[in-house]
């Protein structure tokens, strides 16, 4: 099954950024454990072959994002596995939000049941004040 | 009040405070000691603490009785960055209950160079006028020619007028016209100008026939321990970095995006939370068409404050600061008005008028939807009141600020004017003890509820802060733990108005609850002593006597509530639809809170509190 995951980094000092990646999805059922390793190990695939430039980045932390040396900072993927297992981890330390039509999973072991017509979003909020 | 001697003999104070009556012209300068500044501090603590004192209840905030009081810190004027706020008390004519507006730019660095830590003004004058401070006290000067003036055009003649280092601020024709969320507006010619926007100085002001407040001085506040100082500030500065990144680039304009995302952006008066235009006024579509030049407080690397030029659309030419978050909450996506041209000129309209733009734009989108429902009508109204008719919301912002036609009734707050229209119309009230909330949803935030029921100053995101709360490990949904976040959180705000700092700085820099690096601030200073929890202990003193205030007015357990539609009304759409705090839920937390704090069931501060805060002697008997 085909889906395409949206990543929306707020807080950038460019403003809002956003990505996307295409996935092909074994079945319509996943956890957002195998979300997110579908989901990252495409994109770090997709980087290998050069055909993006970086992964989207929403288990980075702040300091990558906002240093200074921002760009020249952020790290090439890694082997695809550490690549999720870091992802994952920044997960279920809530660094980030995945929001599938408009609900919040809060769970890794939330079961999603997906469409080609669902959207999902994997959310970073870089700090921010509270105007 | 017998608060000791001292003049110039502290770091970081100068010991004196500043009384002016208006009505027989006598100033007096009263000194105080270091007892008295490590029991409140400064900023908003010497203002409690002369309010509590100096007013007594009951009195009508419109009424020569008012005492206003501005009031600055120990770090103001020294090299800690954001600590350039000055803090104003009164009793608001919005609330009648306690309130202290805050305001950026330079005055407050030069209240303290006058060498006044506090000022307090009483009474009215015979006829309009504007104080003068200096180092010898004040002189009262007439100003019947500036009476009328937009804040800009008053603010720079009084500067001209007196020439050398002089700073201002200054009242519009909303303050004269007793507007009652009329504000107060600091120009600051070198950078970012400055208002004391919320609660209607800009009223206590006019009643007392003052126009403007002018300082001058060149007293320098001394610092005990520049090496700690030193210090403090390397070990900030990378995280106040980091933590500001996008307010540099876009002030706070660029919550408008990230908001609207989470479902949480109020438009149509809250009938939802969810905008489609919102990118049409976001900040990166604000910059991209209308950025002119970054503009700054004194001595705050930040810079979140930005000059626009109005390039397109029928207020092409406008050149005005860069509309806040909350303005474009309340002047846009509540009215949805997507006319970004049109904010902006809202926004300096209500500037030069000098009107608080969250009150006005939340009592407008309140006047909207009552039109809408059938309870105002265009023979009252005198034209169509229609969402999104930016036309219609710039000429109501002029005839509010001089009282014509329907204005004469907007100018009174949404909440008066809801008591006119009847039960029905309360429901679509979003106000907390009379004051218009601001953008920051108190259905989708639960931290939220419980601080806009529980602040001091009624629908207020001053304290109680919402800037954690948007972080993704932060549980916004559950009222758990809300009641400990909201008491601490409140310590820290407490705390740091009375350090006069800015939130900006203060919360992405030295942290948004307290920390060792508060009392490392406060002794580098000083020279003091002080633990966490010694500091801990002066944000709980001061909210304290802020409650006890408003308890004296009246204030008890009902008054800590919430708006019908947060607590009826579930958010119809969006990430969180479903959303609202129902009154048993807000019961709940508003128990857990009290007794946190060592109130009583009514939200009165016990004999006990109030003896282990050492106010007891100060409060008298309460409830």
């Amino acid at each position: 099954m085909q889906l395409t995951v949206t990543t929306i980094i707020f807080g950038l000092p460019t403003g809002q950024r956003i990505t996307s990646v295409q996935l092909t999805l074994p079945s319509g059922a996943c956890t957002a454990q195998e979300l997110i390793a579908q989901k990252v190990g495409q994109e770090v695939q997709e980087c290998m072959l050069q055909q993006r430039t970086e992964v989207s980045g929403e288990y980075w932390t702040p300091e990558v994002w906002l240093s200074p040396t921002a760009r020249t900072a952020r790290p090439t993927p890694g082997p695809v596995l550490e690549e999720i297992h870091h992802a994952q981890q920044a997960f279920a330390a809530r660094a980030y939000m995945i929001v599938v039509n408009n609900q919040r999973i809060w769970s890794s072991d939330a079961v999603l049941a997906l469409t080609p017509e669902t959207q999902v979003e994997f959310i970073k909020i870089l700090p921010l004040v509270g105007g | 009040m017998d608060i000791g001697v001292a003049e110039d003999a502290m770091h970081g104070y100068h010991g004196r405070i500043l009384h002016v009556n208006l009505s027989t012209g006598q100033t007096q300068i009263d000194t105080f000691d270091e007892t008295f500044a490590q029991t409140y501090l400064g900023g908003n603590g010497f203002a409690i603490r002369l309010l509590y004192e100096r007013l007594a209840p009951g009195v009508d905030p419109l009424s020569p009785e008012n005492m206003v009081v501005f009031a600055v810190g120990p770090a103001t004027d020294t090299a800690v960055p954001g600590a350039t706020r000055c803090f104003v008390g009164m009793k608001s004519p919005l609330t009648g209950l306690f309130f202290d507006s805050t305001f950026g730019g330079m005055f407050a660095a030069m209240q303290k160079r006058a060498g006044f830590e506090a000022i307090t003004v009483t009474g009215r004058a015979a006829t309009p006028v504007y104080l003068l401070i200096h180092e010898d006290g004040a002189t009262i000067k007439p100003a019947t020619d500036l009476w009328g003036q937009y804040t800009q055009d008053t603010n720079h003649a009084i500067r001209e007028r007196e020439g050398g280092e002089v700073e201002v601020l200054s009242i519009g024709p909303a303050g004269e016209n007793l507007v009652r969320y009329a504000c107060a507006v600091h120009s600051w010619d070198k950078s970012r100008d400055g208002v004391a926007g919320r609660g209607g100085l800009g009223a206590v002001l006019g009643a007392k026939q003052l126009k403007a407040v002018a300082v001058t001085g060149s007293r320098k506040t001394t610092v005990a321990d520049p090496e700690a100082m030193k210090t403090l500030l390397s070990d900030i500065r990378e995280p106040m970095k980091v933590g500001t990144a996008g307010l540099k680039n876009y002030g706070t304009t660029i919550l408008v995006n990230i908001i609207n995302k989470i479902g949480a952006l109020g438009v149509r008066n809250l009938q939802t939370e969810v905008y489609d235009k919102a990118d049409e006024i976001s900040g990166e579509t604000f910059k991209a068409a209308y950025f002119e030049k970054d503009t700054t407080c004194f001595r705050c690397p930040v810079a979140c404050g930005k000059d626009f030029h109005v390039q397109d659309g029928e207020y092409a030419g406008t050149q005005w600061k860069m509309p806040e978050y909350e303005t474009i909450f309340a002047l846009g996506s509540m009215l949805d008005n997507a006319n970004k041209g049109s904010i902006v000129k809202a926004n300096e309209l209500c500037d030069q008028l000098g009107m608080d733009t969250i009150s006005l734009g939340v009592t407008l989108s309140f006047a909207f939807e009552c039109y809408e429902k059938g309870l105002l009508t265009v023979d009252r109204t005198g034209r169509p009141l229609i969402f999104g008719d930016y036309r219609t919301i710039l000429a109501l912002i002029e005839d509010t600020a001089y009282r014509r036609g329907l204005g004469d009734l907007l100018a009174e707050g949404s909440v008066r004017i809801a008591a006119q229209l009847g039960p029905q119309a309360s429901q679509y009230l979003y106000a907390v003890k009379g004051l218009e909330m601001p953008a920051h949803s108190a259905r989708v935030l639960k931290g939220m509820s419980l601080g806009y029921a529980t602040s001091t100053r009624g629908g207020s995101h001053h304290d109680t802060r919402p800037t954690l709360q948007y972080a993704t490990d932060h549980d916004n949904t559950t009222p758990v733990g809300k009641p400990e976040f909201a008491v601490h959180n409140q310590h820290f705000t407490a705390l740091g108005d009375a350090l006069t700092q800015c939130r900006f700085v203060s919360e992405r820099g030295f942290g948004g609850m307290l920390n060792e690096h508060y009392p490392r601030l406060i002794n580098a200073v000083t020279g003091w002593r002080l633990s966490l929890a010694d500091v801990e202990r002066i944000g709980e003193r001061i909210w304290n006597l802020e409650r006890a205030f408003n308890v004296r007015e009246g204030v008890r357990r009902g008054q800590d509530s919430l708006p019908y539609r947060v607590m009826h009304e579930p958010v119809p759409e969006g990430m969180h639809q479903g959303m609202h705090c129902p009154p048993d839920e807000l019961n709940a937390m508003l128990d857990a809170y009290y007794a946190l704090r060592g109130w009583n069931a009514e939200g009165i501060p016990t004999p006990e509190t109030l003896a282990a805060l050492g106010l007891r002697e100060v409060v008298g008997p309460l409830g």
